[in-house]
């Protein structure tokens, strides 16, 4: 309703029901009825009829279209047997009433023929001379590259041939296979089986020396932990304990108090006297004079150097030829050391295998009831590492925080002052 | 003109190595993968000389690689191949949620599979390197061999290994190669010559391989997957250079499909049989060089004897082993040395009271014996071969405490102590040992005494002698004084850079001579305790 066209009752307030009879603009409605009444008088109305009481479908043609190429006979038959599919009616085909195990292998499409399927040959890998086969790949029939270089980039390309192998480094001097020594027999001779395990104890007892000397330096040295007894003592002090007790009391405390004091020197501070002070100073110039003397001496060396120069220049290739020789011995000692030793090869540590033995009684002396020690599998992973053939994984060192966090603490005795409580 | 002003790490350590996380990013692979990639192609991480320079920087504990080696792995086709792999996994989990069996199926047969053939002529371009490498290779096989099968190791690796190893025991066998044997607490070692080489393994004991678990399966499963490629190859051509067929036969050729049974290759892997042998093929007989070299000390004579010998050792023997004998090494070394083995329920079948039985090998108590052959323990046999000769069987018989066995691989110095059994041993073989007797230290009752001489008595009193011309000393006394002085003269001379070491090496064998003396003396002590 647009707001100018107020009239009779509708000027006063639309909440009342008066508004709803009289202001209402039905204008529109009642033109929709008219509409309506009209259609119906002259024939029908619209709305409710079908689409082919409205409209015809124009089926001539307005413009020349081009003309469809003529279908060959084949093509119509094709075209024909479609159409007819399309038309029939499609009607199901009777359930199978057994029990149906496999699906019906699915016809060719199109005018393919069926061909016979091959059952797939699980071909035998023959044995052959890899060392004396011709491995290098050749082109596809399909191709025809005559150009040696094309056929070569056209290998290169499709990575059937591989560019050439960078040479392999020697990583190790060491055997792959180390024999276990004479003393690790199963019926050892006496002596050789003494050194082999006396060798084993001896490293052991290292490993507990070195063990113990950690434990040493961990735990205090001059502290004492307070024993009840001590506690006692120094809650009896002053009173008067028996003769016989104090004794013994005595000569405890005066050990630990000898052990653990460790005093430093008294710091003196004396003055020099007149005497010393005048001695100090003649010291200190004769020092001088011979200090300047040694220079003037040199100097005069110097000097004199000009005389022997054949002989500084023999000195000189004497010495240039020792650094040649002792660098060479160093480049040599290098090369030895990559080959032979442990290289760093990631973050972990390399742990040598323990050598295996076997005590005097469980050396049974026949081969039925042999213990057997260690594992070959573990020996192995160990020769790899210690031939630099595989790296050794370690975790990462873990990061201490550099910067911490704040936290705010109310303390107690700050909590406890409320409003009202009192300076005191 | 020189570059005035270049950038710090574009040349030297710092683009020769790579790192192998910069390598995965190149590679784009993951971690895994990488490792098993490296193994296979046979590429090792280095440490820089530049350690810093090569960490731009930084000094934390890296794995590097030369950086060409890695450029070298990019044109690797495997790594298609361990993406497909990636792809196949990614499907097959797909389809397993999906329960459709057939499409599973029909995955599995078309699952990516790569091929090393192409890898081990790579890595080996001559058969003689091949040779070299095959001590890692054929101790891992032997002890995954023994090892059960679990989500790692596969059933058909375990199965290969098994088949690998027996044939190459079987070449080694008819090729009569091995060399010396030692029975260790870890295993037991052995040593062939093959065309030249000398290759070394060791089996782990039959009975036990306990659990391990700070062994890292995947990574040696990957060292074993290659090795088995090489092993194929390396045996295929051993096969064929003394006229065996590949894979390997007994007595009559059979089809492929019989090869297959369990029951053939139970007989294959008992070793017990010999092998057919190609008609096609000349054996070539090496017998005659030998009696050209005659009675010569030279040391290739000497090696030609020793393989003789080897040879021929058990030769006309049959061997019953009982059945608590270890049989696989057994076995390989009777039959190694010409023997013939069988034991009961065995492919030859020998039962144990057979009349043609020369030697019984027991490693028990007997109660019963027979009259017409021998019994020794099993360290007899792999004793003999050390020996090269048959030694007697008195001290190997059964209940009796069995002689030391002693490793053939360590080599004896003069100087050291080397008891009694071991030289007798040395000696057996026709080794000189009179350098090493010469050299083992006398004890004091083994000096031969001085004789005092008689001095007559000088007459007392004031007396007349007939003059003397002087003359210098021919006694030999006289010559060793003045040796020892000129020793201690030239000492003195000794700069006092070499001198630390001459004293140490004076008093080490000081005290190795001292050592000896000591076991000799405790051993006469032994002796005679037991007389």
């Amino acid at each position: 309703m647009v707001a100018g066209k107020r009239t009779g009752a509708a000027k006063g307030s639309r909440h009342n029901k008066k508004y709803w009879r009289k202001g209402t603009d039905i204008t529109d409605i009642e033109d929709a009825i008219h509409v309506k009444s009209r259609e119906a008088a002259t024939g029908g109305i619209i709305d409710d009829m079908k689409d082919e009481d409205i409209f015809t479908v124009d089926r001539t043609s307005t413009s020349k279209k081009s003309e469809e190429p003529k279908l060959t006979r084949k093509q119509q038959a094709a075209l024909d047997k479609i159409t007819r599919n399309i038309t029939i009616e499609k009607t199901a085909l009777p359930k199978p009433t057994g029990k149906v195990l496999k699906k019906p292998a699915k016809l060719p499409r199109g005018n393919a023929s069926v061909k016979p399927k091959k059952a797939k040959v699980v071909k035998k890998k023959e044995g052959f001379d890899v060392w004396t086969t011709d491995l290098t790949p050749t082109i596809p029939k399909n191709k025809t590259l005559d150009n040696e270089m094309a056929a070569e980039h056209y290998l290169k390309i499709v990575k059937k041939k591989q560019p050439k192998a960078p040479g392999k480094a020697i990583t190790t001097l060491l055997p792959a296979v180390e024999v276990a020594q004479g003393g690790a027999s199963y019926n050892p001779e006496s002596a050789e089986y003494e050194e082999y395990v006396g060798r084993i104890a001896r490293e052991e007892q290292k490993l507990i020396d070195s063990e113990e000397k950690t434990k040493r330096g961990i735990e205090p040295q001059w502290e004492k932990v307070t024993t009840d007894h001590e506690r006692f003592l120094e809650m009896a002090e002053g009173l008067r304990i028996h003769p016989k007790f104090n004794e013994e009391e005595e000569a405890e405390t005066s050990e630990v108090v000898e052990e653990a004091t460790v005093k430093n020197a008294p710091v003196s501070c004396e003055r020099l006297t007149k005497e010393q002070k005048k001695k100090k100073a003649k010291a200190q110039g004769i020092e001088k004079e011979e200090k300047r003397r040694l220079e003037e001496k040199a100097r005069e060396k110097d000097a004199h150097n000009v005389y022997r120069t054949k002989q500084i220049h023999k000195e000189l290739d004497d010495e240039e030829k020792e650094r040649h020789e002792e660098s060479e011995a160093r480049k040599k000692k290098k090369v030895l050391n990559k080959l032979t030793k442990r290289q760093k090869l990631g973050r972990g540590k390399f742990v040598d295998a323990e050598d295996p033995f076997l005590l005097q009684e469980e050396l049974t002396g026949n081969l039925r009831q042999i213990k057997p020690q260690g594992h070959v599998l573990d020996d192995r992973m160990k020769s790899l590492q210690r031939r630099n053939m595989l790296p050794i994984g370690g975790n990462k060192a873990k990061k201490l925080k550099t910067s911490l966090k704040h936290k705010i603490v109310e303390k107690r005795n700050v909590k406890a002052v409320v409003k009202g409580s009192r300076v005191i | 003109m020189k570059d005035r002003f270049k950038q710090k790490y574009t040349a030297g350590a710092a683009v020769a190595y790579m790192s192998r996380k910069q390598a995965l990013k190149k590679l784009q692979l993951t971690l895994k993968d990488f490792r098993r990639l490296c193994i296979i192609k046979g590429i090792y991480p280095h440490e820089p000389a530049h350690k810093k320079q090569a960490n731009k920087g930084s000094t934390a504990n890296k794995v590097f690689y030369y950086r060409k080696d890695i450029n070298f792995l990019a044109h690797e086709p495997i790594i298609n191949k361990f993406r497909d792999y990636k792809v196949f996994l990614r499907k097959l989990n797909h389809l397993k949620a999906k329960k459709e069996e057939d499409k599973i199926k029909k995955l599995y047969e078309n699952k990516p599979v790569y091929n090393l053939d192409t890898i081990v002529k790579e890595r080996f371009p001559t058969f003689g390197s091949a040779l070299r490498d095959m001590d890692d290779a054929l101790s891992l096989c032997f002890t995954f061999a023994m090892l059960p099968h679990t989500r790692v190791l596969k059933e058909g690796m375990i199965d290969s290994c098994r088949k690998l190893t027996a044939e190459f025991m079987h070449y080694v066998i008819e090729s009569q190669s091995l060399r010396n044997t030692f029975i260790s607490i870890k295993g037991i070692y052995y040593q062939a010559e093959v065309h030249g080489e000398k290759i070394t393994w060791v089996v782990p004991h039959e009975r036990g391989l306990p659990h391990v678990t700070d062994v890292d399966f995947t990574v040696l499963v990957t060292f074993v997957e290659f090795y088995i490629a090489m092993l194929g190859f390396v045996n295929f051509k051993l096969y064929q250079d003394i006229g065996l067929f590949y894979p390997p036969q007994i007595g009559q050729i059979v089809e492929a499909e019989e090869q297959e049974t369990e029951d053939y290759k139970e007989k294959i892997y008992s070793l017990a049989k010999p092998l057919a042998k190609r008609k096609d093929v000349e054996q070539v007989e090496d017998s005659e060089p030998l009696d050209l070299l005659g009675e010569d000390s030279d040391a290739l004579a000497q090696k030609v004897r020793e393989t003789k010998s080897i040879k021929t050792m058990f030769k006309g023997a049959v061997f019953y082993l009982n059945r608590e004998c270890p049989k696989e090494a057994l076995t390989f070394i009777i039959r190694n040395g010409g023997g013939v083995v069988g034991w009961e329920g065995g492919p030859t079948d020998l039962k144990a009271d057979a009349k043609n039985i020369t030697y019984h090998v027991v490693d028990r108590p007997m109660d019963k014996m027979e009259v017409n052959r021998l019994y020794v323990q099993p360290q007899w046999v792999f004793d003999c071969l050390n020996a090269r000769r048959k030694l007697p069987t008195e001290k190997y018989m059964p209940g009796v405490a069995l002689p030391p066995h002693f490793s053939p691989f360590t080599s004896e110095k003069a100087g050291d102590y080397i008891p009694f059994e071991r030289l007798e041993e040395l000696r057996s073989m026709g080794k000189d040992v009179a350098e090493l007797e010469a050299a083992i230290p006398k004890t004091m009752d083994e000096l031969p005494m001085r004789k005092k001489e008689v001095k007559p008595e000088k007459p007392k009193g004031i007396h007349i002698v007939t003059g003397q011309m002087h003359k210098k000393s021919k006694e030999k006394f006289h010559e060793t004084v003045e040796k020892g002085q000129e020793l201690k003269m030239r000492e003195l001379m000794i700069s006092k850079k070499h001198q630390r070491v001459y004293h140490s090496m004076k008093t080490t064998f000081k005290r190795n001579r001292n050592d000896a003396l000591k076991l000799k003396k405790k051993a006469k002590m032994a002796k005679a305790a037991a007389v």
